[in-house]
């Protein structure tokens, strides 16, 4: 009886999602045996830092993922966005709350793009989205000239956005991003499994003939499914302003795939039809701690790229021995 | 109208190379007359008709060409191969190396090339088809190990392979010979090779098979599980020939680059017809949609304009392209 | 369709005829420049340079004498890009162009071309080094070796006692971009030389670790790690980008026994303040670790201003710029020109707004 509910229990949590934690845990231990630099507070504070746009974007990215889909035009959309967010206050003088909407206002827009061009016009996702991202690549440094996006500092007018992500406590960093976060993984976990949006989309991604059939507007949901891929990447643009601070025109490109590859690490397939919040999450701070943990370890920076690389591989491989059985 | 379009997707040279393909050509030459007209109004003084840019234009063509043409192997099996722009560094960075620092002859270090990117190539073909491993994952993470390799060997270092002595620097007339583009000629012969590979081999049949219904091959019982690495070890071994171009033309190669070149490839190829879906595939058309792509930046740059024009009008034409291949497939069913 | 074909041609010929009419008056000098990119705000600085020399030139002679079309790859190591770049701006026909190489190389085809069409050539930034013989007329840059030993003699004035007086071997980090570019490696080459030599001389024995390149190249008299009392440990990412940047230097900046940290260019000097924002370890006084940098931009003003980042070098980038012109035109009209050395200071929170190094510093 006890062995019957132990496994149910294992079931409920994901298998996916327990072996990812295992492997977080281990990685950690390693790090912090390892390298002293990591033991410090402030390097999770750095680590969570560095995390947030990811974790963003991959929120937002998993639920193209669970539509059979994807999403690439996240990277560079998120530098387009900021780019043009930094325009509106510095060259135009607008105030920060007018470019936040705006960033994320833009992110809608071109999820809406993608999701009427891949859900009307049947157009592979692969493919739509990479054009955006290339569309997208280019459009920043057109509409603001080339000019290098600078996003309110400390002490500046609007900086309070900062505080939204860190506060400053007596000296003490208190990373308050990660509060949110957890706050989001809950809500969107919500959003994805109990709310009609989200079975839509699952059903989308699982049968959509079948969706189709019965009667339900199948174009809506798949482009919502975008939408909030796109409305991720603009609050992903907010997030990496706020840690990075100045962003370069033109770059971008690769960084959704440190999103997609945590929604995919954290189990969510790329045929589609199951995903999971949670395990995106978990999946992002396996790639965020292999960043920081890595070159505190006092690996050259190519190293990092090959051992990164294979870790991928190995979680993927995982994945897929565990759909075998 | 109706009639005389009939009349022309008749034509036998029409029905040979495939009307989409014929679209495609028209679309080069409207676009070099688009350039010409427009370049000398936009920046005083400069003509587009010109020699030297049609080779310049071929330089950018020819290794997004043969990174087309791996992809698309790759591509009509039904999966995708993120990391051949990093495999054509790395190739390109260990094999200038070996010229470089370890002084091996020029046509040894074209055969590393060419055997590095064979390598990358087995070891993601190897993962993908009997370990089933999805290929974004794979390619995705080779692109990181490749890029990773290539540094490391080169100790972080850019590679430039050598321009002035004669003895070690023939690769750049492998590109353009007294100016000639020979380069040109060598891209067409790899390209009926591969053609004739996809189209007219087993290997490539299976290929194109299991693109299309990848069911139906697994239950016919045949051990198609080769052939589908075949399609990696393809896209493998031509972005390591990709690799000598992209030297020939440019010389330098920096570790740890060559994501946009994965963009451009695959634009190229689905410009060109070939289905992302799988199943069906066209080597005329990757190599056109690739002189296309030059065309694009070697007309935007004449004209004046960033380079950022280029990414959006890629684009919108990719897309474009795409809209058109879609819908005429429609009206084909 | 004919109605649409004919006002299209009349389009044409009106704009072909405004076009012909602007170029009337005196000859009008027309420049081509090839910069690196627009990656960072200093290249806009060198494009404000030019374009406010040609303006003074240009209201002197009372009509448009000189006119130039900037362009520049995104990023600087879109070497393909800036090829392509050069060869539209030699076919354009300039009669001189200007060009800040990323990969001199590459371009090797198309100098000898704009030399066989007898277009001269004006490096700028960095220049065109090891260029072919005669190709280019001269560079208006700075000497970046020599920028990176300004920035060791200011860091070894401020660090020197702390040295001395420590009794466990002392680390001093930098940060280099890349491994590759001619600018970044001459700087961390200038920084490393300049400091050991200092070091050396005050008795100070000093080992230098990290990336290869530059522990290879650099001909400082290095230590053994074991032997040294100052560290100067050197990391690149394997990619140029912030995230990447602020991460190496996050590292350095955690070890305990770091004392001070260089940023060679405007990117990494931005990755070590950013590493900051969560560490807080960067300041002027002696219990913090000292960090200085490279270039300006509005991130890297503030962190002077505020005393976090204690110094940087600035280049001069509007007066390349003005220089720039002024060689173009000169080099058109036939004239001897000469390298020029467009030099570098040193700014820290005192002397950031003097007359001196304000007017190179931009946003």
């Amino acid at each position: 009886m006890t062995k019957l509910r132990n496994n149910s229990l294992i079931k409920k949590l994901g298998v996916q999602r327990l072996v990812i934690t295992g492997v977080l845990i281990i990685l950690f231990v390693f790090f912090y045996a390892m390298s002293p630099s990591f033991r410090k507070y402030s390097t999770i504070v750095t680590m969570t830092s560095y995390m947030y746009y990811i974790m963003l974007m991959a929120i937002g990215v998993t639920f193209p993922l669970i539509t059979g889909g994807v999403d690439l035009s996240i990277g560079t959309g998120l530098v387009c966005y900021s780019i043009v967010g930094s325009f509106l206050m510095r060259q135009m003088g607008l105030p920060i709350w007018v470019a936040m909407l705006v960033t994320v206002g833009m992110g809608i827009f071109f999820g809406f793009f993608n999701g009427i061009i891949i859900a009307k016009l049947n157009l592979p996702p692969f493919i739509t989205t990479l054009c955006t991202m290339m569309i997208v690549r280019g459009l920043g440094s057109i509409l603001t000239g080339g000019m290098t996006g600078v996003w309110p500092m400390a002490g500046q007018d609007g900086s309070w956005f900062r505080d939204l992500l860190k506060y400053k406590i007596n000296g003490t960093i208190y990373p308050v991003g990660l509060v949110f976060i957890i706050l989001l993984v809950i809500f969107m976990s919500i959003v994805l499994n109990h709310s009609r949006v989200g079975r839509y989309i699952i059903a989308i991604g699982s049968n959509k003939e079948a969706l189709k059939l019965s009667g339900v507007n199948v174009v809506r949901w798949h482009v919502m499914a975008y939408v909030f891929s796109g409305f991720f990447a603009g609050l992903a643009a907010i997030a990496y302003a706020g840690t990075f601070t100045s962003i370069t025109p033109g770059t971008g490109a690769g960084l959704e795939l440190d999103a997609i590859g945590g929604a995919i690490i954290g189990g969510t397939a790329m045929t589609g039809g199951s995903g999971s919040i949670v395990g995106t999450f978990l999946g992002v701070c396996l790639i965020s701690l292999l960043k920081t943990g890595l070159p505190n370890v006092g690996l050259q920076a190519n190293w990092q790229q090959i051992i990164t690389g294979s870790i991928l591989i190995v979680a993927v491989t995982i994945d897929m021995i565990r759909r075998r059985k | 109208m109706k009639a005389a379009l009939q009349r022309f997707k008749g034509l036998p040279f029409v029905r040979l190379i495939g009307f989409n393909r014929v679209v495609l050509i028209l679309i080069i030459f409207l676009m070099y007359g688009f350039f010409t007209v427009l370049t000398p109004l936009l920046r005083n003084g400069s003509s587009f008709v010109n020699y030297n840019r049609v080779l310049s234009a071929f330089n950018y063509a020819y290794f997004i060409g043969f990174l087309g043409l791996g992809v698309t192997f790759v591509i009509a099996t039904g999966g995708i191969d993120f990391s051949i722009g990093a495999v054509m560094f790395c190739s390109a960075l260990i094999s200038g190396y070996c010229l470089t620092k370890f002084h091996l002859p020029l046509w040894l270090c074209i055969c590393i090339s060419v055997c590095v990117g064979a390598a990358f190539g087995s070891i993601g073909g190897y993962f993908v088809a009997f370990r089933h491993l999805p290929s974004f994952i794979t390619s995705l993470a080779l692109m990181l190990v490749a890029k990773g390799v290539g540094s490391i060997f080169t100790k972080t270092q850019s590679v430039t392979w050598p321009s002035s002595d004669p003895a070690t620097s023939w690769y750049r007339d492998l590109v353009k010979w007294n100016g000639f583009p020979v380069g040109f000629v060598i891209l067409i012969v790899i390209a009926a090779l591969c053609a004739f590979l996809l189209y007219r081999t087993k290997a490539g049949r299976y290929m194109l098979c299991i693109g299309s219904n990848r069911e139906a091959v697994r239950l016919s019982g045949v051990d198609t599980r080769r052939w589908e690495m075949l399609a990696y070890v393809m896209s493998g071994t031509l972005a390591g020939v990709a690799a000598i171009f992209y030297v020939g033309a440019y010389t330098t190669v920096q570790p740890g680059l060559g994501d946009t070149f994965n963009n451009e490839a695959i634009a190229a190829c689905v410009m060109g017809g070939t289905s992302m879906a799988g199943g069906s595939a066209s080597i005329l058309g990757t190599v056109i949609g690739a002189i296309i792509v030059a065309l694009m930046q070697e007309g935007i740059l004449a004209m004046g304009f960033t380079i950022s024009y280029q990414y959006v009008l890629t684009g919108l034409i990719v897309l474009g392209a795409v809209t058109a291949d879609i819908i005429s497939r429609k009206r084909k069913n | 369709m004919k109605k649409a074909l004919s006002l299209f041609l009349v389009l044409l010929l009106i704009v072909g005829t405004l076009s012909v009419a602007i170029a009337a008056d005196g000859k009008t000098y027309s420049f081509e420049i090839v910069s690196k990119g627009f990656q960072s705000t200093y290249w806009q600085a060198v494009l404000k340079g030019c374009l406010s020399e040609t303006q003074k030139i240009n209201d002197e002679a009372g009509y448009e004498m000189v006119k130039f079309n900037m362009v520049g790859p995104d990023s600087e190591s879109d070497i393909a890009v800036q090829v392509n770049e050069f060869e539209s701006a030699l076919n354009a026909g300039p009669d001189a162009i200007g060009l800040a190489a990323l990969d001199v190389n590459a371009l090797n085809d198309n100098i000898a071309a704009a030399q066989a069409a007898g277009i001269p050539i004006i490096g700028f930034d960095s220049g065109v080094p090891n260029a072919p013989a005669g190709a280019v007329l001269a560079n208006a840059s700075t000497d970046n070796y020599a920028a990176g030993e300004v920035v060791a003699e200011n860091l070894y004035a401020k660090i020197k006692d702390r040295i001395l007086a420590a009794s466990t071997p002392v680390r001093v980090g930098e940060i280099n971009q890349d491994a590759t570019s001619e600018s970044i490696t001459n700087r961390g080459l200038g920084f490393i030389d300049k400091f050991v030599a200092l070091a050396a001389a005050d008795g100070i024995k000093v080992a230098v670790v990290g990336n290869e390149k530059y522990v290879n190249d650099s001909t400082a008299d290095k230590v053994a790690e074991a032997d040294a009392d100052v560290i100067i440990e050197v990391r690149v990412p394997a990619q140029t980008t912030t995230e990447l940047c602020a991460t190496e230097a996050g590292v350095v900046l955690n070890q305990p026994d770091t004392i001070a940290i260089f940023g060679s260019n405007q990117v990494s000097a931005e990755g070590i303040i950013t590493a900051n924002e969560m560490l807080g370890v960067c300041g002027s006084t002696d219990d913090m670790i000292i960090a200085v940098g490279f270039d300006s931009g509005t991130v890297i003003k503030a962190a002077v201003r505020a005393g976090v980042m204690f110094g940087a070098v600035t280049q001069s980038p509007v007066g390349i710029g003005e220089k720039l012109i002024q060689l173009l035109l000169a080099a058109a009209k036939g004239e001897a020109v000469q390298d020029t050395d467009t030099g570098c200071a040193f700014y820290t929170a005192e002397t950031i707004d003097s007359d001196a190094i304000a007017p190179n510093l931009y946003d």
